[in-house]
């Protein structure tokens, strides 16, 4: 079958990256909402000791009732007071220093590693793959959550140890997917073609490979800061995360839970912000992939 | 008699990004009861748009307009229900990849039967015993047993076979294959093409047979209908057309092809620049840009397929004359 | 002296057999030729004949089992690391699949630039080497900004070819470098490479299954079948007296236009 329509009439030069990027966001408003809502929660993180009512770690008296509850939403809590007595807006701005650092840190790292670890195993295949791989099954079969906690009790919790462990589990699954994407490159004809050439390797991983693997990368990345976060919130909550009392959401999600019944914003506030931001972190993703592939300039 | 296929002032458009492109732009054809016809094109020329038109396979985005009927009914009107029904028992088509056309996590025997018992009505053994005839008679030794094979177990030529076997179960009154060799090696594509003959002739099956090779479809058809840019340029008798084509494009296509036979140039005689892509302009002969016979009429007016003094019709308004080309 | 000396050459496959074990499979099986600069050998067969496995051995993408490759006298079989890399702009190719051959995130300018990078041409001359190929490839300087998606099939594999001639190399290969592309833009490549073999005197191991593409293109013909060269000779006593069965049966395959309808020619008739 050929296709009677492969060849997009017009301008064969493509407008630069940034108004590119505009005229495609101006279409997609999932895309546009995600990145706002991004970039706020950025803002928020860097401001967050402008823009907090309170100190995240100073409790109020006031902030619990007479028996003791929590006191709800509104007034001088404008998102309520934990069990503490502390305020919980205050505590949700400081915790997005937390937990986005951690999670993009952590996440970066991994997907660094992976990217290398995949790309030269890919590429050199032979003993190196071998080896390679054979690293990464092995870190790969390990439980997850209890290996964390297992190296975390050895090197004692504090957030840097977070992101070394969080990075150190979670290179392996994309390396696994960018040698197999290596793999089934390295057979096309525009590869072969650099070979033949006599262009370094070093080159054609970078010039050749590399650019093809960044679509898949962007989204195991934006999907992975994610996870990191919920690996974070899931280390916190078993008292080998981030040191209480300084705060992350996993840590205030895990607090709220046990007072659902009584404080239900405990477990809202910190719980729509992690869905928010990871709703984002992917829709931009997906955004992100169709605007770096110019083989699909104008899809949507 | 009223033809079989009946096309009529066929136009296929699509719309992508605010721009609306035609990829078929005023085709007609007729195709008789078990006449065999050739549609010659080359990439973005419309043909495989044409044939997906008339077996309604393009996807809903896609405009189409003008008539098709089939023995007197308009297809284009069908509802899914009488489509279905109309593919298989009265119409079947045969793909250019067999690998990609065959269900590749079913069994053979489960593709062949299936049309058998829904078009024929056979029970589940008879449709068995018939499907095993079927692989017999395009060749395919030790059918039986072949049956339980999926189709990762059978060589290129070989599940083309089956293809055809397919499109023939139902013996349909037309067979449209599209590029059906393309994807294969000359011999199997030679074996392939005798096998095709074999068949239509035998249950006097009319065959639309669209390909790129003006060889392969000379070899085949009656008739030949040559596409450019959406459009038929030239029709008529296949013989006919290669040797005195009237359209200057049917001529220079011939040129270029090297031969087996008779004095070999330095050069080839080649036609420059590329087929048109995309939108075509609707004012002016889409092949005056690459035409040796072009003249200023040719970009202002677009030529109708009218006859010509070779007896044909040809889009064109300075065809070549009626003197025979001498067949190298 | 020959541009290229193939002698005894062998690639041999690995595959999964049964449990553990690897089977081997010979994909090419003593295959020896010679190739004159300024000529043309035309390497035919079917699929799976082996003929890609040739060119690919004689490129050393795969590397061949056995037999030796000489090119410009110089043995290739032997070469590692850096000097297999410095020594490839001796041999280029180009490759079947127009849509596939080039960098699809690369600018055709910058896939030809690639080649200039690793001849070691400095970057300032980029622009200008580049245009020089454009022009020989017969594309005018404005399509180096183009996106191989953006141009056609034919205009593709012009590209692919300035990319392959910027390197200087004595030995062209042709995978099925026409195949792809449509009937009306594969004359004008055949006639590019011809006047390019002319200009430049390169040798050309020109691989199709079309005999009469081969028959216009190539000086000498070798048929493939079953990774073994079954006849091999000037490819005007080939075409005027095939020997092998094979070779009857290939000739004999093409449907010519004018050949007249069901008239397929049977290999005795082409005797």
């Amino acid at each position: 079958m050929t296709a009677p329509l492969e060849i997009p009439q017009g301008d064969p030069a493509l407008p630069g990256f940034g108004l590119r990027a505009w005229r495609s966001l101006r279409k997609d408003w999932p895309a546009l909402l995600s990145i706002v809502l991004l970039v706020l929660l950025a803002l928020a993180a860097i401001l967050a000791p402008l823009l907090a009512p309170h100190p995240p770690l100073a409790t109020y008296p006031d902030g619990l009732q007479a028996n003791g509850a929590p006191v709800g939403p509104g007034g001088d809590f404008p998102l309520g007071a934990d069990p503490n007595g502390r305020d919980v807006l205050s505590r949700l701005l400081y915790g997005a220093r937390v937990s986005l650092v951690i999670g993009i840190l952590a996440n970066g790292l991994a997907t660094v590693m992976g990217v290398l670890v995949g790309l030269v195993a890919g590429y050199l295949g032979g003993w190196t793959e071998t080896v390679l791989m054979r690293i990464t099954d092995v870190i790969m079969s390990f439980p997850i959550l209890l290996f964390c906690i297992a190296l975390i009790a050895v090197t004692g919790p504090s957030a840097k140890n977070v992101v070394f462990v969080i990075a150190l589990i979670y290179w392996t699954a994309l390396a696994r997917i960018v040698r197999s994407l290596v793999l089934s490159l390295k057979e096309r004809e525009f590869v072969v073609a650099a070979r033949t050439l006599g262009l370094s390797h070093w080159r054609i991983m970078r010039k050749h490979l590399f650019p093809h693997l960044v679509p898949t990368i962007i989204v195991y990345a934006t999907l992975g800061v994610a996870s990191s976060i919920l690996i974070e919130a899931s280390l916190s909550f078993l008292g080998v995360g981030v040191p209480v009392p300084d705060p992350s959401w996993g840590q205030m999600i895990e607090q709220g839970k046990d007072y659902f019944q009584i404080a239900p914003w405990l477990l809202f506030a910190p719980g729509v912000c992690l869905i928010l931001t990871v709703l984002a972190f992917n829709l931009a993703g997906d955004w992100l992939r169709d605007l770096l592939d110019p083989t699909a300039p104008e899809r949507r | 008699m009223t033809a079989l296929l009946e096309v009529d002032d066929l136009t296929v458009g699509f719309e992508r990004d605010g721009t609306r492109s035609a990829a078929v732009r005023g085709v007609s054809f007729e195709v008789a009861a078990g006449e065999r016809v050739g549609i010659v094109g080359e990439s973005g020329s419309g043909k495989s748009v044409t044939a997906q038109a008339v077996m309604r396979l393009l996807p809903l985005s896609a405009e189409v307009g003008g008539a098709v009927r089939f023995a007197g009914d308009d297809v284009l009107g069908y509802d899914a229900k009488r489509l279905a029904g109309w593919r298989g028992s009265d119409i079947a088509m045969v793909f250019q990849d067999p690998m990609s056309s065959l269900n590749p996590l079913l069994r053979i025997g489960t593709q062949l039967t299936e049309g058998l018992r829904r078009h024929r009505g056979l029970s589940k053994p008879a449709a068995r015993e018939e499907a095993a005839r079927l692989l017999r008679t395009v060749g395919i030794a030790d059918a039986e047993r072949r049956l339980r094979d999926y189709p990762h177990s059978f060589s290129g030529g070989m599940r083309q076979r089956v293809c055809i076997a397919i499109a023939a179960a139902c013996t349909p009154k037309l067979i449209i294959a599209d590029e059906p060799t393309t994807a294969l090696d000359v011999t199997v594509q030679a074996q392939v093409l005798d096998l095709m003959d074999e068949l239509t002739d035998r249950h006097g099956t009319a065959t639309v047979l669209i390909s790129h090779d003006l060889g392969v479809v000379s070899s085949f058809c009656d008739r030949i209908l040559i596409m450019y840019a959406g459009r038929v340029v030239e029709a008529g008798p296949a013989d006919d057309i290669i040797a005195r084509p009237a359209h200057p494009y049917t001529r220079a296509l011939l040129d270029s092809i090297p031969r087996l036979h008779g004095e070999l140039p330095r050069r080839l005689p080649a036609i420059p620049g590329s087929p048109p892509f995309g939108t075509v302009p609707a004012d002016r002969c889409s092949f005056a840009d690459r035409c040796p016979r072009v003249q200023d009429v040719c970009r202002t007016n677009d030529p109708a397929l009218e006859p010509t003094a070779t007896g044909r019709p040809a889009a064109c308004f300075f065809p070549l004359d009626s003197v025979p080309v001498e067949v190298r | 002296m020959s541009a290229v000396v193939i002698n005894g050459l062998a690639v041999t496959y690995k595959r999964p057999g049964r449990g553990l074990r690897q089977e081997t499979f010979k994909a090419v099986d003593d295959v020896s030729f010679t190739i004159e600069p300024g000529r043309t050998l035309g390497l035919a067969g079917e699929s799976g004949s082996g003929k890609s496995s040739v060119a690919r051995a004689l490129m050393r993408v795969v590397e061949p089992s056995g037999g030796s490759v000489l090119i410009g006298g110089q043995e290739v079989t032997k070469l590692r690391g850096g000097d297999l890399r410095k020594f490839r702009r001796h041999m280029q190719m180009v490759f079947q699949d127009p849509y596939d051959s080039l960098n699809p995130r690369l600018t055709a300018g910058d896939n030809i630039a690639e080649a200039l990078t690793a001849a070691g041409v400095s970057r300032p001359d980029h622009t200008s080497r580049t245009r020089e190929l454009l022009d020989r490839v017969g594309l005018p300087a404005a399509f180096a900004r183009r996106y191989p998606h953006q141009i056609s099939g034919g205009q593709r594999q012009r590209v692919s070819i300035a990319r392959a001639l910027a390197v200087g190399p004595q030995v062209l290969v042709c995978d099925e470098a026409v195949s792809a592309l449509d009937v009306s833009v594969r004359a004008q490549i055949l006639n590019l490479l011809k006047d390019l073999q002319d200009a430049d005197g390169l040798a050309y191991l020109f691989i199709s299954h079309d005999m009469s593409t081969l028959r216009f293109m190539a000086d000498d013909i070798a048929i493939m079948r079953g990774g073994r060269i079954v006849e091999h000779g000037p490819s005007a006593d080939v075409f005027a007296r095939p020997e092998h069965p094979y070779t009857r049966e290939l000739i004999a395959a093409i449907p010519e236009p004018g050949a007249g309808r069901r008239r397929r020619r049977t290999a005795e008739e082409v005797r």
